[in-house]
């Protein structure tokens, strides 16, 4: 490639020629050359942005039946990177975003790669349209997918075939872009807004929201709408719903809007919107929940409903955090919704009970799961917890303590589908503790050095062991986290991977209670034990010619 | 003191009649046929399981099953979820000898105990 074929035009070109390779490849040229991360970014989501969307997430199948069609992580990829990259050394601070410019030409156009239609990552490795001749292999994962087996869909190392990309035409354009609507008063417009998301009026609600988008004095109102819009429309449950789920991606996608809106600036903002916002309405939505929740708590907290933020102040006693981390774990829904409403009314903090809920989750997290699979959908629920707690602690809204439910349900629904296949010894994890000995003789720096190594290797066992050594050794966090990142970093074509090291990020820094190294533990156990959609590292590979070598 | 003596009275009359639950489901499978336990075994996956709780519980029934069935039965009944596919690995796993071999060695029974600590859940 010739030093002019790094230029924001070839840019847009390679991603939607569906050309990985030679867009991170430009951009971190670019980014070497002195363009500024804001402009790239914008430039990359923007040329992404028509090509995202899908006519519904579930797609009709001649016999009647229906298949998922699997949400955009493009933008999920660009908020997480950006968010880690914080967390970074400066030589390495590039990579995550090298990592979500990699991903982005492999997640256009969805609907097109699970027909084997378009080049990407879905059509190469969960549709696997490389490797149609082996039907029968197909057809015996397809069936375990089927029977609502959790995790992702497929990973292959087959790489270079024809839905390795380029493109042979362009991706297509599920939903036009569209002029905001400016009618009425910004109030109106924006109830008005939540009621389209949740009816699945897609164009109206896209409009009304690019123009209030428009109206400065809204903005913090309407990064809360929208953040609620997502946050409510949750499944009841995945367990035997097969694909017809949203596992919080209406959330996540939200909270992606929010982010990346404020690095970029709002005025730069629009490829975010178009990418984003069309889909909250999309199909399937769900509001079961949210119409639960609005039956059954007013009996309950009457008026207080919507002050128990302030009403509610006191911790959680480790007794009741106790409780939380068992109801979720083995509990049944029904349980859950008790516990939660009598811990609120016991006066328990919503900020606190949103802490015990992650805690919950990652004591199963390191307790519980083992297989490989077995963290893949269960890693939503913890992003989507991130998302409802970053809406408590930022955001005033009446109808906050509903999100508290929604979380635990999550979780305890998520940990409840782990257990519908039987566990599998073949998979089961050794004890950590083999590995105590070893680790009680390495220095501190050289058990950062062990984590990294054992994640790269995804050997659980002894990178819980030198997390463990290290925790016990030290107060010190920030060099560790930066290792957790580092090592994430590190793992290409899975934006999962990065949302999960921001979401761990997060929730270490704001968790209340005394256990919140758990959180840091089971960021570490993810990272070594879930399982990967690529073990190749050509992405790294690429950051180090460019800023390292 | 009477309430905790209550409890106590509780607690091992239904310790009591765990034991005899467990005895009971364990000549059970011990007479199960080859074709039974394969039939049961199917209850564990989710098409037949009442919930996930339900599924959660197969580990507890592999442990009985290596307990008190003999080593022809179940390689059979191996070998029969091993023909099935990967679909019903995990199931076939379980009754692999070598697993078999781990379940044993980790037999613990606290001194003075009865029967070896067992798990519930």
């Amino acid at each position: 490639m010739t030093a002019a074929a790094f230029s924001l035009p070839a840019l847009r070109e390679h991603i939607t020629a569906a050309d990985y390779r030679s867009a991170a490849d430009t951009f971190c040229a670019l980014i070497k050359e002195g363009y500024r991360l804001p402009v790239l970014v914008q430039e990359a989501i923007e040329a992404a942005a028509p090509y995202v969307q899908a006519p519904g997430h579930v797609m009709p199948r001649p016999d009647g039946t229906w298949r998922g069609v699997n949400y955009d992580h493009t933008i999920l990829g660009w908020r997480a990177s950006w968010r880690m990259a914080a967390a970074l050394p400066e030589r390495a601070a590039m990579l995550p975003m090298a990592q979500a410019m990699w991903y982005a030409p492999q997640g256009l156009d969805v609907w097109s790669q699970v027909l084997c239609d378009f080049p990407g990552h879905y059509a190469r490795d969960q549709e696997r349209c490389d490797d149609r001749d082996h039907q029968a292999e197909i057809d015996a994962a397809k069936s375990a997918r089927e029977a609502g087996q959790p995790g992702p869909t497929g990973t292959n190392f087959n790489y270079g075939g024809r839905f390795d990309g380029p493109a042979w035409h362009k991706p297509a354009v599920h939903f036009e872009d569209h002029p905001p609507m400016t009618a009425g008063s910004p109030q109106e417009r924006l109830q008005r807004l939540q009621f389209a998301i949740m009816e699945g009026s897609r164009v109206e609600s896209y409009r009304l929201f690019l123009g209030l988008a428009q109206e400065p004095g809204f903005r913090t109102r309407l990064e809360d709408a929208v953040l609620m819009a997502g946050i409510i429309d949750l499944q009841e449950t995945i367990i035997q719903r097969g694909s017809y789920q949203n596992i919080g991606h209406k959330a996540l996608r939200a909270r992606a809007l929010v982010d990346l809106a404020g690095q970029l600036g709002w005025g730069n903002a629009h490829g975010v919107f178009y990418t984003v916002v069309p889909d909250l309405g999309c199909t399937p939505r769900f509001h079961e929940i949210w119409s639960l929740l609005n039956t059954i708590l007013p009996m309950e907290f009457r008026g207080n409903l919507s002050q128990l933020k302030h009403l509610n102040q006191a911790p959680l006693t480790e007794y009741e955090l106790d409780q939380v981390i068992d109801t979720l774990s083995w509990g049944k829904p029904g349980d859950v919704v008790a516990l939660v409403t009598d811990l609120l009314r016991r006066g328990r903090a919503l900020l606190a009970i949103a802490d015990a809920t992650v805690i919950a989750f990652v004591r199963n997290e390191l307790q519980v799961m083992e297989h490989p699979v077995s963290f893949f959908t269960p890693g939503h629920a913890f992003d989507y917890c991130n998302v409802v707690n970053h809406w408590l602690r930022t955001y005033d809204n009446p109808h906050q303590a509903k999100a508290l439910y929604f979380t635990a349900l999550f979780v305890n629904d998520v940990l409840r589908a782990n257990m519908l296949f039987p566990r599998d010894p073949a998979f089961g994890l050794d004890n950590s503790k083999q590995h105590a000995h070893e680790m009680e003789r390495q220095s501190e720096p050289e058990l950062l050095v062990t984590i990294e190594q054992s994640i790269d290797a995804q050997d659980a066992p002894r990178t819980l062991a030198a997390v463990n050594g290290y925790l016990t050794r030290t107060g010190e966090r920030a060099t560790l986290i930066a290792t957790l990142a580092y090592a994430g970093s590190k793992v290409q074509n899975d934006p999962h991977v990065a949302r999960m090291c921001v979401s761990s990020m997060e929730e270490y820094q704001y968790n209340s209670t005394s256990r919140k190294d758990d959180i840091l533990r089971g960021w570490a156990k993810y990272l070594a034990r879930a399982v990967r959609r690529s073990a190749e590292k050509g992405c790294y590979e690429l950051y180090r010619r460019h800023f390292v070598a | 003191m009477a309430e905790l003596r209550a409890a106590w009275k509780l607690r091992s009359s239904l310790a009591e009649a765990m034991e005899q639950a467990i005895d009971y489901a364990a000549r059970e499978i011990a007479a199960a046929t080859v074709d039974e336990l394969v039939d049961f075994c199917g209850s564990f996956y989710p098409g037949r399981a009442d919930s996930p709780e339900w599924i959660a519980s197969f580990d507890r029934f592999v442990e009985q099953v290596w307990e008190c069935v003999v080593p022809q039965t179940i390689a059979q009944v191996e070998a029969a979820f091993r023909a099935r596919g990967p679909v019903w690995a995990p199931i076939a796993n379980a009754f692999a000898p070598e697993h078999g071999d781990q379940l044993r060695a980790r037999d613990w029974r606290p001194s003075g105990a009865r029967r070896a600590a067992v798990v519930l859940r």
